[in-house]
């Protein structure tokens, strides 16, 4: 009764053995000024929700000063490492790496399964990456990356590029976040015109309509707010789990 | 109160011993066909003479006297009461309503000859007194069969007790009524009490049912069909055998895991649902993948609910969502749709909580099936309350659990009878997701009349009695024999 790792729950411990880390996108377009606080927050909200994050960051490119997921992918000693971490979130420099990962000759969808192997202690692999990555990494994988799209000039432009691209080329279905900093307009509250122009965009030509969550950022010195709390949430349903037994380097 | 019971082969048989012990004021209380023939019990007239004066004092008290002229209906009514009772049982169809009826026109007939033998204008407050037997508005269904051999034409008569009738307030006649009924109801009791008594088979059920914590209102219904013949053995199958055909359960469909849907699971604080949720959770996902699963929770009331069903998602390898409100509801399930099962936690709930009317309406959704989870070891009383106050329209689903800590189990199948509910699954422990099993009638009514160690609650035959003091109130449910 008392024993150390017995609890009522075992019984779906072991059938979760094959559960593996799920995966999910957020997709660059060229606005980080409004993609990292939400990427932030989301990373923020997924720790509060018990699970240890992984940033693949397609936008900084691994060095020998600057490791990274190529360093990884060559050499797993490197894991170790990273197990022994003591941030339930890492942010893993992987513009190469997943270049690498991009051409790798493998099944379709099989792209990531190195993955499964090399972040196994992590519970969910955020991938940031433009769509054009995105694309050729996750294609039909179900996952529906996000979006950000804000009143910012050329914002939901840009979007629509992304949003289009991944549709057509991967069969991904973004969700579109609309989001509101602490000190972001307030209309980004209330379905602001760039995301209801992005949608009819969309539905016009695309004939697909995204869906949309408004965001506010938590307040200082808050946990993060429910918006936030939904948002992640629902990534989290739309994620793809990868095989843990797909374990291995490039080697 | 004098009150016999009189068994012959026939009616008259029947009759002609209670008229041999009561003489002419026999007053027939009840009639029923037994197996050896037929049962009547009767009583003296005489008996209810303090009943009837205390009637007339409230009476004199309230009503204003009316003139009567007695004359006038007294000449029928005489001439009847003199005819043997044989004669009108005869005439009279002797089901226990008209045999109702005709006592009511015994007795009409007797006071009415009792006034025709005094003086008209004699005030002595017996007469007085407007009898409630003489208020009745219609004379009984036989009566006019009876009657026009002795009685010339005389539609006078009938309006004349009827012209008092405004005098009674209505209230009293519904409390004579409501008194009639309780002393037929306390009279039937006591002779099936006794009847029960007599045969030793059927009161050794009966306390077996009730030990086992089945109602008496159930336990009765069951035994009083009963056939006679049955040995010891054979009756004790027969009984097991009725329940089992009365607890509904989903043996002839797929398991809830397989079938899939959208289940909110709803009850009392305590009983298990969030466990329930994740055992379902955990059979549908190993059965078809953690993908194939939805866990939504409402309780946002409860401390570390959701914690509590993230916990066990996260086991799993599925996300557990929190919705505040029907919308946020809505939209989830838009979101899952593509799951096999959705399962819905909710706040626990007591019956007369205030919130539990807009939680059920949250849960008012197109497709959202309301499971009720029940605590099997819980009271007779407690479930009928919370069985009735969760009750939706359509087929009421429902899952025991906490089986494996139930002492008894007889109340959770009696409510389960009683509100006719579909039962999808038994939990026997805290294992999730081991600790369920299919619903089997025949094991839960095996293991709810096994004989448990002797325990301080349990009655005694000489208990038997109070069982069955308080009459009426309690719903019997259907049964199907």
């Amino acid at each position: 009764m008392l024993e150390m790792g017995v609890h009522q729950g075992c019984g779906l411990q072991r059938m979760a053995l094959e559960a593996a880390p799920r995966v999910m996108a957020l997709a660059s377009h060229g606005h980080e000024h409004d993609e990292l606080p939400l990427l932030w927050s989301l990373c923020a909200t997924l720790d509060e929700l018990g699970y240890s994050v992984a940033v693949l960051d397609a936008s900084a490119a691994e060095s020998d000063a600057n490791p990274g997921l190529l360093q990884l992918l060559d050499d797993s000693a490197w894991r170790g490492d990273e197990e022994d971490a003591p941030w339930s979130w890492s942010v893993i420099p992987a513009a190469l790496g997943l270049e690498r990962l991009c051409v790798r000759p493998s099944a379709p969808g099989l792209a990531l399964a190195p993955l499964g192997g090399l972040l196994e202690g992590f519970g969910v692999i955020v991938i940031y990456a433009g769509a054009e990555v995105l694309s050729r990494l996750l294609p039909d994988s179900g996952v529906s990356p996000l979006l950000t799209v804000s009143a910012r000039k050329m914002s939901a432009v840009t979007a629509y590029q992304a949003l289009k691209q991944m549709l057509l080329n991967a069969g991904l279905r973004p969700t579109i976040a609309t989001w509101a900093g602490p000190s972001g307009p307030e209309s980004a509250l209330g379905c602001p015109p760039p995301v209801h122009k992005l949608q009819e965009c969309s539905m016009n030509f695309l004939d697909y309509r995204p869906d949309s969550l408004a965001v506010r950022a938590p307040q200082a010195g808050h946990d993060s707010s429910d918006d936030m709390h939904r948002l992640a949430l629902r990534l989290l349903e739309n994620a793809m789990p990868l095989p843990r037994h797909l374990y291995g380097g490039s080697h | 109160m004098n009150i016999q019971r009189f068994t012959a082969l026939t009616s008259r048989e029947a009759l002609a011993k209670a008229r041999l012990t009561f003489g002419d004021g026999t007053l027939i209380l009840s009639n029923r066909p037994t197996a050896s023939g037929v049962e009547v019990i009767a009583t003296a007239e005489d008996s209810l003479a303090a009943l009837d004066a205390a009637d007339a004092l409230t009476q004199r008290a309230r009503a204003p006297v009316a003139p009567r002229q007695p004359t006038a209906p007294a000449v029928p009514v005489a001439a009847d009461a003199h005819s043997p009772v044989e004669e009108d049982v005869a005439q009279l169809s002797m089901s226990t309503l008209s045999f109702q009826d005709y006592v009511r026109e015994r007795m009409l007939r007797r006071r009415h000859e009792a006034l025709s033998d005094k003086t008209p204008l004699s005030a002595t407050p017996a007469q007085d007194v407007p009898a409630p037997i003489r208020v009745m508005p219609s004379p009984p269904k036989a009566a006019p069969q009876a009657r026009p051999a002795a009685a010339p034409p005389a539609p006078v008569a009938p309006s004349k007790p009827a012209g008092a009738a405004p005098a009674l307030s209505k209230g009293i006649v519904d409390e004579l009524n409501s008194m009639k009924a309780l002393i037929e109801d306390r009279f039937n009791t006591l002779t099936w009490l006794g009847q029960a008594r007599q045969n030793p088979i059927q009161s050794n059920l009966m306390l077996k049912l009730i030990r086992a914590g089945y109602s008496p209102t159930l336990a009765r219904t069951i035994l009083e069909r009963l056939p006679d013949e049955l040995g010891g053995a054979e009756s004790m199958r027969w009984v097991m055998n009725i329940l089992e055909r009365n607890v509904k359960t989903d043996a002839q469909t797929r398991p809830l895991h397989e079938e899939g849907g959208i289940y909110a699971l709803v009850g009392a604080t305590g009983v298990g649902k969030t466990t329930t949720a994740a055992k379902l959770a955990g059979l549908c996902a190993r059965a078809h993948g953690p993908n194939s699963v939805g866990l939504i929770t409402l309780d946002t009331y409860r401390v570390g609910a959701h914690e509590q069903l993230r916990s066990y998602g996260r086991m799993l390898g599925v996300v557990a969502h929190l919705a505040h409100d029907r919308a946020a509801l809505q939209d989830l399930l838009n979101l899952l749709s593509g799951k096999k099962m959705i399962l819905v936690d909710t706040t626990g709930l007591a019956p007369n909580d205030p919130r539990k009317r807009s939680m059920l309406d949250v849960l008012d959704l197109p497709g959202v099936n309301r499971l009720l989870v029940i605590n099997a070891g819980g009271h007779g009383d407690t479930l009928d309350d919370m069985v009735s106050s969760f009750k939706s329209s359509g087929v009421q689903q429902a899952v025991l659990s906490k089986t494996d800590e139930a002492a008894k189990l007889g109340p959770a199948l009696d409510a389960a009878i009683r509100h006719q509910l579909v039962l999808r699954g038994v939990t026997t422990g805290q294992n999730v997701p081991e600790d369920w099993e299919a619903a089997d009638a025949a094991k839960l009514v095996r293991l709810s009349m096994r004989a448990p160690t002797k325990s301080a609650f349990d009655p005694t035959v000489a208990d038997l009695d109070f069982f069955f003091t308080q009459t009426g109130e309690s719903p019997a449910g259907r049964l199907h024999a």
